[in-house]
């Protein structure tokens, strides 16, 4: 057969109907939406579960007791690494002495005689 | 404005289907579906009824890819022909099918045919193309009815088949003569001869 007659059957098969039953479509259809991924639900987010270290500053009484209870023992710690004779200069500026004497009259009790 | 799944890719269809728009799966399927039978129609020698199993099989395979479906790596045609014709082979290949098939499992031409006559002209040959292309080998029935009824470009089909276009080409030549071969004593019985159409 010559290439210009197979050409014109190619040509009358390419367009040739063959249409699928409607019972395959409603399958393949039916096949589509069962497989369908649900789509994705526009729901906030679930809150993250406070940790430990949150948890314990609940029980203590939140953030700003917490905060407290820290400066106090950043406090405490530089209070006894230095010495507390940098201080005095504080101390003697409230008391004006090197020692009070404050009962004179009692010197009697401890003297002999 | 709503979105018009008529008017988008079928890559795109295969995303928003992912995404679970049921438009999007009734479009594809009334898509893609009569290509992928037509196809396997051609290509299981006119069994339709083998044809709409590989049909839904494919599609079958298309819905359960889609989440993980790749854009720009391959088009959806590409990879539902590709599919079809691997399940025809295998059922090609479990159970060898009579080459010739007879007119009345032919498929059915469509009625806007010139006249009666005509019709039985063109059903007669159409069921020995049908019959011809059974007698040709696995890859060059497959590389001929892409390329010559299917329309596919040598570089879709070389994809679907996964060989080179130069493979293609041979194989789309080959089919042909072979073709011619096959058809050659029919040339007056299917009317050609006196076809005013023909040259």
């Amino acid at each position: 057969m010559p290439n210009d007659d197979l050409d014109d059957l190619f040509a009358s098969a390419a367009r040739q109907r063959i249409d699928p039953s409607e019972a395959l479509l409603d399958r393949v259809v039916a096949d589509a939406l069962a497989l369908q991924p649900r789509p994705l639900a526009l729901s906030p987010a679930p809150a993250p579960r406070p940790g430990l270290l949150a948890r314990l500053a609940l029980a203590l009484g939140g953030g700003p007791v917490l905060a407290g209870v820290c400066t106090a023992a950043v406090a405490g710690l530089m209070l006894g690494y230095f010495s507390p004779t940098t201080y005095d200069y504080l101390t003697s500026g409230l008391t004006g002495a090197e020692a009070i004497d404050l009962f004179p009259t009692t010197d009697f009790l401890s003297s002999e005689g | 404005m709503a979105f018009d799944a008529d008017m988008a890719s079928d890559e795109a269809l295969m995303v928003l289907y992912a995404n679970g728009d049921p438009g999007a799966a009734r479009t594809l399927a009334h898509r893609v579906t009569p290509r992928i039978h037509a196809y396997a129609v051609r290509m299981l020698g006119g069994d339709r009824a083998e044809a709409e199993d590989v049909a839904q099989e494919t599609m079958l395979r298309l819905w359960r890819i889609a989440p993980e479906w790749r854009q720009g790596e391959t088009r959806v045609t590409t990879w539902a022909y590709r599919v079809a014709t691997n399940l025809c082979l295998d059922r090609q290949r479990a159970r060898r099918r009579k080459a010739q098939t007879a007119l009345e499992d032919a498929p059915d031409l469509a009625a806007d045919g010139p006249s009666a006559e005509g019709r039985l002209v063109q059903a007669d040959r159409m069921a020995a193309l049908q019959a011809a292309l059974g007698e040709l080998p696995e890859r060059q029935r497959q590389a001929v009815v892409l390329r010559h009824i299917e329309g596919l470009a040598n570089p879709e089909i070389a994809a679907v088949m996964e060989i080179g276009v130069e493979a293609v080409e041979s194989l789309t030549a080959r089919g042909k003569r072979a073709l011619a071969a096959i058809l050659a004593g029919r040339r007056d019985e299917l009317g050609y001869k006196d076809d005013p159409d023909a040259e």
